[in-house]
Parts: structure tokens; sequence; C-alpha cells
């Protein structure tokens, strides 16, 4: 049989391409016609930001508020902190039952992954709204709300690398006649330190974003500040509250950097 | 009686981010506590042999380097001084040279054959480097896709017989 280059492929694949395009313009022109949203309010964009330039940076009267604003950033900063390390702790726990190559027992594993994944699947606002209805409005609302959502994200991704580890390493022991806890402290534990650290720093940056959300709500720490001062009007220090979250989360971006490195 | 078979692997399975001291001292695990093997409470005698075996392998000097500093011939005779720590009776090498150079293989065989003479060692090699065997092993076994071919002093294996034995697929040596 001759083989020859064929038209068709090329432009059925065209046709494709052009067909998808088609749909998406056609999904936003349909949203935006439900939502009464006009095309045109992009061009507004640019008048927003002289408005937000304008009454948004922070002046000399709102640096008065520096003091406020480091000390409620400072408590934001330990209800990131200290969620994650205790999340950390559990979602060892947890991922070493979990992990299919360090589970003792099938069932439990499966149990395991499924209330991770819970747990990982409802948005942090969702953890806050719950949390409100029993703990009402106080750092420890904060604490729980990114405790449960650290835990089932911390356990999911500390099994996967438990697994990634594979088991050849841990029979290799096995063999040896070294018991599961000998294994799982002198083999699994070594292997995967160096990549839990690396998660928990990561859950550390992402707690700091989300404590910030999480206070709105809960009105506590900096989140409520920006709250306050927003609908105060005082934009001059909701600006400089913004500032300061900017400026912490790069400092911590850079601390965990560094620390990666250092333990490579 | 998992004690009494020290086992020898290709890709040699050691604890990477450990030092090669720690690797030789999961040997003894089995013979500790469960306590005491789960935060390396090792007493000084277990230290002192491990570190003698590693000496005896030829890597005294980087009983304290991390194992995944390491070439790969110096992995395997880390393994060696693991599978040794466990005082066996018999030593099971699953492919020790196949992934290890010319000189590395050299070495690795020679530790391998000087430590079980002088330890009273049976060591059981699967390889499919027909030469090794001849050099090293006292008593060959050839396999084809799991018959018997040959079963002999390694000077009765002539080149007639390796083909037999290689004619379609696997071969085990011992």
């Amino acid at each position: 049989m001759e083989m020859k280059v064929s038209n068709k492929t090329f432009a059925a694949k065209r046709l494709k391409i052009t067909g998808i395009i088609v749909l998406l313009a056609l999904i936003y022109l349909v949203c935006s016609l439900i939502l009464n949203f006009q095309t045109s309010s992009f061009l507004s964009v640019q008048t927003g930001l002289i408005w937000l330039a304008k009454n948004f940076i922070p002046n000399s009267q709102s640096i008065q508020y520096w003091q406020d604003i480091a000390y409620q950033l400072f408590r934001t900063f330990l209800v990131a902190v200290s969620s994650t390390t205790v999340a950390a702790g559990g979602a060892l726990f947890l991922a070493i039952l979990g992990a299919k190559n360090t589970a003792l027992n099938r069932n439990a594993s499966w149990i395991i992954r499924g209330f991770a994944s819970l747990l990982r699947n409802i948005p942090i606002v969702g953890w806050a709204m719950i949390l409100l209805f029993s703990f009402k409005q106080n750092d420890f609302t904060g604490f729980l709300a990114l405790f449960f959502l650290s835990l089932g994200f911390l356990t999911r991704a500390f099994m996967e690398t438990i697994e990634d580890f594979g088991s050849e390493k841990i029979q290799a022991l096995q063999a040896t006649g070294a018991n599961y806890l000998q294994v799982v402290f002198q083999a699994v534990l070594p292997e995967v330190a160096t990549a839990l650290i690396s998660w928990i720093l990561y859950m550390i940056e992402n707690n700091i974003r989300d404590a910030t959300l999480v206070g709105l709500l809960t009105g506590t720490g900096i989140g409520f500040l920006f709250d306050l001062y927003f609908k105060s009007l005082r934009y001059g220090a909701a600006g400089l509250v913004v500032t300061a979250i900017i400026i912490l989360v790069v400092a911590i971006e850079l601390v965990s950097n560094y620390i990666e490195r250092c333990i490579q | 009686m998992r004690t009494q078979i020290g086992m020898i692997f290709q890709n040699y399975n050691l604890i990477e981010p450990l030092t090669a001291l720690e690797n030789v001292l999961h040997g003894r695990l089995a013979a500790k506590s469960t306590i005491a093997g789960m935060f390396s409470l090792y007493t000084k005698a277990e230290k002192q042999e491990a570190f003698d075996l590693l000496n005896e392998v030829g890597l005294a000097e980087f009983a304290y380097k991390r194992c995944r500093d390491l070439s790969g011939g110096q992995k395997q005779r880390v393994g060696i001084a693991r599978a040794l720590m466990q005082h066996p009776k018999m030593i099971l090498c699953d492919e020790p040279i196949a992934s290890l150079d010319p000189r590395s293989t050299t070495m690795v065989m020679d530790i391998l054959q000087r430590l079980a003479k002088k330890k009273h060692l049976i060591v059981l090699i699967n390889l499919h480097q027909v030469d090794i065997a001849k050099t090293y092993a006292d008593h060959v076994v050839g396999i084809n896709s799991g018959r018997l071919v040959f079963d002999g002093k390694p000077d009765q294996l002539d080149a007639m017989t390796v083909n037999e034995i290689y004619r379609s697929v696997a071969v085990q040596e011992a």
C-alpha cells in the first residue's frame, strides 16, 4: 500500500482548534450577558488603578497605626505557623499509616486517604464559616480552619512523598530482620525528611496568605484590621496593612528558600 | 532466620542521606530492641565492629560520608559491610555488579571472595557475566528459562554450554 501525506488530518485539526476558540468566546458572551457585565468595563481598570494609587498609598497620617499593624501581623503569623506545625505532626503519623508502602492495614490506608481528601477539598473560607458557628469570632477559629486544611493537604503530600521513595529500600531493611518501627525511623524518615520540610515551609507560606483571609471572616488578626480601616475609610492605613502583608510574605518566601538551600 | 541470610542488591538499596557507618549499623537492627533500633542507640562495640567492617572493604575514610555522595562501587561495598554486620551464614547477591564499571566489579568480587573465605560464608550470586563467574565461582549452575542446563565446576564450562545457557533468556550461577 502506498503511503501519502494526507491533508485531511491537518484540516481537521485546524477545524478543532477554531471550534474550541469559538466555544470559549460564546461561553464568555453568555456569562457576561447573565451577569450584566460590559466588556467595556475593562477600560475603567485604568481609572480604578489611579484611584487606588491616590487613596491607598500610606501617608504620614497612616504611619501612626504601624504598631497595631505590626502586632496583629505577628499574631496572624503565629496562627499560621502554629496551625502548620501541629498539622504537620498529625499528618506525618497519618501519612505513614496511609502510604501504600508503609501501611499496616489496607483498609486503614483507604480511610486515611479519604479523610485527608475530604479535609483538603473544603476551601479555607468554607472551613472558617463552618467553624464560626461553634467557636465564634476568635483566633482559635482561625487556627482550627487552617489546621484542618493543612492536615488534609500535608497528609496527602507526605503520603505521596513516602510512596515515591519506593518499597525496595524498605524491603532491603526488612530483609536484615529489622521490625516495622525500626524501618520507619531508620529508612523512611531519613529518606523523606528534606522533602517533608519543603512541604511544611510551603504550607506556612500558604497559611500566612490564607490567615489574612480567615481573619476577615473571624474578625481577628491582620485581616480584621484591614476590614476595620477599610470600612472606616482610613484607606491609607488599609494600604499600609496590605504593604505589611506583602513584605511578610516575601520575607517568609526568602527565608524558606534559604532554609531549603541549607538542608539540600 | 532472616538475620542468617545477608542480601546484596543490584541497586545497593542503601539509605542515601545517612552516612556509610549508619548504613552498616542497620545490619544490627534485628539484634536490638525496637526502641534502641528506632533511635540509633548502638553500643560502642557495635559501632567499632561497623567501622572495622568498613575498613575491611576499604572504606574507613568514607565512614562519615553520606551514601548519596559515594560512587556505585563504594555503595556496593557499604552494602557488603551491612550484610556482614548481620553475622550471616549465607549471603545472597542479586546481580551485585550489574551497574558497576570493570574496576569496581573486580574490587567488589575480590572483596566478596576474600571475606567469604575468611568468615566461612556461603555466597550465592546470580550473574550474567560468564567470565566473572568462571574466575570467582567454586561451582556454577546454568539455568535457561527455569531449566537446569549446566551444573559443575567453572573449568568444565565451555563455550558450547554457554551458548546453550543463553539460547533464549536467563542464567543463574553460583
